[in-house]
């Protein structure tokens, strides 16, 4: 699911996966500028800063790699339940604000 | 409410102007000041259950979700077709942790208004929330 309405651009989480950090300390900086940046946003920023914290370990073997991956899978998960949380919260305010332009539209 | 002849007969448009004044008084936070709003509009519109409506909300937003779901109950007994009414309805219920009544409320919005412009898409809505078990 794109969670480009949070964003603001079209970022879609399955991408994260195809995402290798270039090197620790750039991705890791990285992460934590967009978990601060998206902080305003409840619990999307400290999901996305965790990103850095995850990839930010020492690179290993192949297991290391997949715990990498699943992690990585894990906070993809989190991220678009949260967007999914926040995208509801905007629809009832969405809903509400049409029945209260109802209302006024409605008095006579 | 009063039913006497009132020295002022505000327009349609200056009744909707109140109204609106009243929703954004609500809006901004100023919850006493849009009370007082809708008290005030209650006497100048044949419609009454909607600032009826607009004092439900304005419990709602304090937190007093008894005193909204009894606002939103008088609006359905004055306006029983009134899906707004039972959309506001079945949100308090299901703040004060009625949930089969809440539903119940619901329903009946969506039925009232399936085409969802009069408070029936506020009804769908607070419905998934309760199926997600948000609420």
């Amino acid at each position: 699911m794109s969670i480009g309405g949070i964003g603001g651009g079209n970022f879609n989480p399955a991408d994260l996966t195809k995402f290798d950090p270039p090197k620790q300390s750039t991705f890791s900086k990285f992460s934590s500028i967009l978990g601060g940046a998206a902080s305003a946003i409840p619990g999307v920023g400290p999901a996305l800063g965790a990103i850095g914290a995850v990839t930010g370990g020492a690179g290993g073997g192949a297991s290391t790699s997949f715990n990498r991956q699943y992690e990585l899978l894990q906070l993809q998960n989190q991220i678009q339940q949260e967007a999914q949380t926040i995208n509801m919260i905007s629809n009832i305010n969405k809903a509400k604000h049409e029945a209260s332009m109802a209302a006024i539209r409605n008095v006579k | 409410m009063a039913n006497v002849e009132l020295a002022v007969k505000p327009s349609r448009e200056e009744k909707r102007f109140l109204m609106e004044a009243a929703l954004l008084m609500r809006d901004a936070n100023r919850l006493d000041e849009a009370k007082t709003m809708f008290e005030g509009i209650i006497p100048l519109v044949e419609d009454k259950h909607l600032p009826i409506i607009g004092i439900g909300t304005i419990h709602f937003a304090k937190g007093e979700f008894d005193d909204a779901v009894e606002q939103f109950e008088k609006a359905t007994e004055i306006d029983p077709t009134c899906a707004i009414a039972y959309a506001h309805l079945g949100e308090a219920l299901a703040f004060s942790k009625h949930l089969d009544e809440a539903e119940l409320a619901l329903q009946k919005a969506t039925e009232l208004d399936p085409a969802g412009d009069n408070g029936g898409e506020m009804a769908r809505t607070i419905q998934k929330f309760l199926a997600y078990g948000l609420l």
